[in-house]
């Protein structure tokens, strides 16, 4: 198969003539003004120029292949990408031209064509096939890295995520993005991560745009995203692009797929934990297809065979259901529906849990003219956990819930195929109930007010990409955020202990306050040959949303509070500087090394000895501090070849200081690890084997153990001293897999495949928690004891698809 | 209310069960603080004088033996113009008053002077809430154990915080059973005292003879119990703090005047 990788990066050339001007502005350094000049001058030294647009498509699925590029053979530098919708558009002079498209593990394809007029060109692209070499983990980002000014951006697609060895065999597109550099998983199992040493709640999690706000599913263990349905991720650790808002540390952008618009298949898997059927076919062929997946566990089952009565009339499971449909209205026109929800149940005697999301998404994207193009989403979240308690006179529930409505608007113009702008709007109505207790009257309990809220989010952007020279790139970009937090309800301001100075009540209707904050993103990216580039970014970011936790790990019982009296809107600067260079033939490997500096403001925190429960004032329990954070991250992938996969390495420091903790000196965060390493491998063996391996090893995680002990109520308590001061063992493990694929025989509709994986293949004994204790049969000693959750995992997933 | 933590427990359990976690004794390098003064006040309204243990903390590695401390100025006052002295008595480190017993809706300051240096707290002595009864019930949720219920109306409208101390067969159960009306307001108590016993010992059984104290302590104890009792379950907050002590400066442990009631009861077949 000819790799693409190459030709992506061929120096870059603009005819000068048109772009004098704006060549100027740049010459001053000023890609603000460039955006202006850009803007009001670009029209009037217009030639005769014309516009080849389309979509580009999987020959076999009609899947949209987002990132997949088109350049002008005749036209060195002259290129450009698909969008999320698998939609592209060039402009460039009359003439006749050869359109060739490429994208990784697809047949490139060219056509030669007269384009006199603007015109559609379509493409559909055929897959590599089976042959060994085939491109297998790789992230896209070093195919369009060189060329692009965004740094800090890593993609993965399912293909790749597939044979990477996983937790139970349940292949898992989070939990695979936490092997990159930059991105740091919470804990062992665990599907929170953070990125650049934010906080877990700092990540904006969408699924086909609506966010997901509890992405994991049995604490942690695994994520919400169902392998099945997804097409690809795109995680973003820095320089956000403009339309994106709401997080401070990273944007995750999970697209699920379109489904097959060519034939009816199906698919599906039984592993050890849960089993999965897809199914996905045309409604209209070549018009608009649908996809529907579901996944649900049965470690309930294995409960029954319990000799213990108790465990055995347990429930503990979850189910994942996705669905989504896509159907084109006219050539200019369509309309995507796509839909998630998601459950866990839990349930013990007296005793139930359940907590789950559930997103909705509506989307028409519209071509005005060949190059504006546009998007309109209306966007439905929607997070609760609730427990329930029923026994005899009991009959208490608890319950808690975060909703979204959202409206978004976004357009993409393209005058050129060296600029691009894309602005829009976006408007989010967001309902709060903190945990609430509803109790019957002959419950043990009484029941707690309900203290809903409700706010407003709101954001407009504009961001302009532009090849200003062969050899610059810029994407410069600015986002007005603004927040509403709206009656009604009671709200209060509080003094720096906490007590309250003043509560005043509010109407529905009334807006208790609002605040706006500008975002100014910038990057840059200057290329020193065609291997190599060089790329600069600064982008700031609000967060308007908040979530504490007052245990270590994420759990579903977590609080969201919105920004209110008291709490402003966090801030985080980030700056940050890359070096990129592609080695070998055909872009065989490619080389990464990234430093970033983030600052972040307004960060919370609890009071030491905070209690949370029903009703309880939270505001009062709180913390106001700062942060920062910086690293250096370095990638190194091989992409082509029978081996494939990466070695990442980071380097960070992530800590917070707040007045009230450890007597305002700064600390540790508790996701500081400095040293990071993983190390990922994926091998085809012989056309129907192939072998993967990761390891990953890091610091522990900053934690505070005591530092003396002492005596209370006949008791020995440990005696703590400065927070987060020491640090958990290292972490160590080898994970192995091995992926039998049957090739499909000729004529048969049915094909299958074995997954085998053993996860911590070295049993190493990782500490997952440290706990101090006294020695339980010996009153006078006390002990350090760790708890390791899981020691050699071996598992087998079944798979099939027809 | 248990529930949110009883979440993660059962989670925690029954994922666990299903898989391999394992536990183990490490060896750990620990910081080591100087050691602190402790100080451990009680009053109660039994007619008994005030009894204070002053104690330090000591390094983590050690065996659990906490160097008492002689010599200290122990001095107690009420807001009804009562003072008095605490005498050292032949317990080192035990200090005990003569006069001076607790009233409800009295406060006591208590002034500890040790190696030239004065610690103050304050604590008001809440509204006896009288134990009406003591019952025995098999838990809610299932299974065999035996759970104490002691028998109360909460006087609504006021906060009022509890501790429990509960005997078998008079031995002392360790757990720190603590109870508030945030949620229970007004409400005749039905709450057992529910722990996890460390000790089999604790476990109750039919034909047992169970005891339980019942104190009626301020906030600012009960913040401090309530503290102490998550640092005594583990690690179960991710940044764990030590308890807010009443006393002024650097020092560890309270002083508490509480009303005290009691019930005794054998415990019928169920």
């Amino acid at each position: 198969m000819k790799n693409n990788c190459f030709n992506l990066v061929a120096p870059l050339s603009t005819p000068a003539s048109r772009w004098g001007a704006t060549r100027f502005a740049s010459g001053l350094g000023l890609p603000a003004i460039c955006l202006l000049t850009a803007l009001s001058l670009q029209p009037a030294r217009a030639q005769t120029r014309v516009t080849v647009s389309g979509t580009i498509k999987d020959a076999k699925t009609g899947e949209d292949l987002t990132g997949a590029t088109v350049r002008i053979v005749e036209l060195p530098g002259v290129g450009t990408g698909a969008n999320a919708y698998g939609f592209y558009t060039l402009t460039v002079p009359a003439g006749t031209y050869t359109v060739e498209t490429s994208f990784v593990g697809y047949q490139p394809q060219s056509r030669k064509l007269t384009l006199d007029k603007s015109q559609r060109l379509d493409f559909k692209l055929g897959s590599g096939g089976q042959e060994l070499g085939e491109v297998v983990v790789t992230a896209r980002s070093s195919q369009a890295g060189i060329s692009k000014a965004q740094a800090g951006v890593e993609s993965l697609d399912m293909r790749q995520v597939a044979k990477v060895p996983v937790l139970f065999g349940e292949k898992d597109v989070i939990k695979t993005m936490t092997l990159l550099p930059g991105v740091k998983t919470a804990g062992e199992g665990s599907s929170g991560f953070s990125v650049r040493g934010g906080n877990v709640d700092q990540n904006l999690i969408l699924l086909d745009e609506a966010p997901v706000y509890n992405a994991s599913h049995l604490l942690g263990f695994f994520s919400t995203f169902n392998s099945d349905a997804i097409k690809d991720l795109t995680v973003y650790k820095g320089g956000m692009p403009a339309q994106y808002g709401g997080r401070l540390s990273s944007v995750v952008d999970i697209k699920m797929k379109d489904g097959n618009n060519q034939e009816l298949h199906g698919s599906g898997g039984i592993g050890l934990i849960a089993s999965r059927l897809a199914l996905e076919g045309p409604i209209v062929k070549d018009k608009g297809s649908f996809l529907v997946t579901g996944r649900r566990t049965y470690a309930d089952v294995f409960l029954k065979l319990a000799s213990d009565e108790q465990i055995n009339d347990a429930s503990l499971y979850f189910y994942d259901l996705n669905a989504k449909a896509n159907y084109r209205l006219s050539e200019r026109t369509r309309l995507y529906f796509s839909g998630y929800l998601g459950q866990d149940v839990l349930g013990i005697s007296a005793f139930g849990s359940t907590y789950g999301n559930q997103t909705a998404t509506l989307r028409l994207n519209h071509l005005f003219t060949d190059q504006l193009f546009s998007n309109t989403s209306l966007i439905y979240s929607k997070y609760d956990f609730g427990i329930r308690i029923t026994a005899s006179d009991q009959d208490i529930a608890i319950d808690s819930k975060i909703q979204d409505w959202n409206l978004k608007q976004d357009f993409e113009y393209t005058p050129s195929a060296s600029q691009t702008f894309r602005f829009g709007a976006q408007g989010i109505y967001r309902t709060i109930t903190p945990g609430r207790i509803s109790a019957a009257a002959t419950s043990d309990v009484n029941s707690t007010p309900d203290k809903t809220n409700h706010s407003l989010e709101t954001a407009a952007y504009l961001s302009h990409e532009w090849k200003a020279t062969e050899k610059l790139d810029f994407t410069t970009g600015l986002r007005l955020s603004g927040f509403s937090l709206l009656g009604r309800g009671d709200y209060s301001t509080y003094d720096a202990a906490g007590n309250v100075l003043a509560t005043n009540h509010y109407e529905a209707g009334d807006f208790v306050k609002t605040y706006f904050r500008l975002e100014p993103r910038l990057a840059a990216s200057y290329q020193l040959s065609e291997q190599t580039a060089l790329k600069a970014g600064y982008a700031r970011n609000v967060q308007n949303l908040h979530l504490l936790s007052t245990s270590a790990a994420s759990s579903p019982t977590d609080l969201y509070i919105p920004t209110s009296l008291n709490v402003k809107p966090e801030l985080a600067d980030q700056l940050s500087a890359g070096y990129f260079r592609q080695l070998g033939a055909n872009g065989a490997y490619s080389l990464s090394a990234e430093v970033y500096y983030k600052w972040l403001q307004n960060q919370l925190d609890y009071r030491d000895n905070t209690r949370l429960r029903p009703g309880t004032d939270v505001e009062s329990t709180l913390l106001y501090g700062k942060g920062r954070a910086y690293g250096v991250e370095l990638l190194l992938r091989k992409n082509t070849g029978r081996l494939s996969g990466w070695v990442g390495y980071t380097l960070s420091k992530s800590e917070r200081q707040f007045t009230d903790i450890n007597s305002g000196s700064w600390f540790n965060a508790r996701q500081d690890r400095p040293h990071d390493v993983s190390v990922v491998g994926v091998y085809e063996l012989t056309p129907k084997w192939s072998l993967s391996g990761t390891f990953v090893a890091s610091t522990g995680n900053a934690v505070t153990y005591p530092v003396g002990k002492y005596q209370a109520l006949g008791q020995t308590v440990s005696l703590y001293g400065l927070r987060n001061a020491d640090r958990l063992p290292y972490y160590q493990r080898l994970d192995i897999g091995a992926t039998f694929e049957k090739p499909r025989a000729e004529g048969k509709r049915f094909q299958h495949s074995w997954n085998f994986s053993v996860y911590n293949v070295l049993g190493r004994q990782n500490p997952y928690i440290i706990t101090f204790e006294t020695v339980p049969d010996d009153a006078t000693r006390t002990q350090a004891l760790q708890t390791a959750l899981f020691r050699m995992i071996p598992s087998a997933t079944y798979n099939f698809n027809f | 209310m248990k529930t949110y933590s009883l979440t993660r427990l059962l989670a925690a359990g029954l994922l666990l069960l299903a898989t391999s976690a394992c536990q183990k004794v490490i060896d750990l390098d620990l910081r080591e603080a100087d050691p602190r003064l402790v100080i451990e006040a009680n009053l109660a309204d039994d007619g008994q004088p005030c009894t204070v243990r002053l104690s330090r903390s000591t390094r983590y590695t050690e065996p659990n033996t906490f160097p008492p401390v002689g010599g200290a100025t122990v001095t107690l006052s009420d807001d009804a113009g009562g003072l008095e002295t605490l005498a050292a008595t032949s317990t080192p480190g035990l200090y005990r008053g003569a006069s001076l017993t607790g009233q409800p809706g009295r406060r006591y300051t208590l002034r500890v002077e040790a190696d030239g240096t004065a610690h103050v707290a304050g604590s008001t002595m809440p509204t006896a809430v009288p134990l009406t009864g003591l019952r025995a019930e098999k838990s809610g949720f299932g299974g065999d154990n035996i759970y104490l219920v002691p028998e109360f109306q909460d006087p609504a409208g006021v906060r009022n915080y509890y501790l429990f101390r509960q005997y078998r067969n008079g031995r002392l159960n360790q757990s720190i059973f603590l109870q508030d009306d945030e949620l229970t307001d007004g409400r005749a108590n039905a709450r057992p005292l529910f722990a996890r016993n460390a000790d089999e010992a604790d476990d109750l059984r039919v034909g047992d003879s169970v005891r339980v104290d019942m104190q009626c302590v301020d906030a600012d104890v009960h913040r401090y119990l309530r503290t102490l009792t998550q640092i005594l379950q583990g690690a179960s907050t991710a940044t764990p703090a030590n308890p807010q002590s009443n006393f002024s400066g650097n020092v560890l442990g309270y002083f508490s005047a509480h009303t005290l009631r009691r019930r005794s009861l054998l415990v019928p077949p169920l």
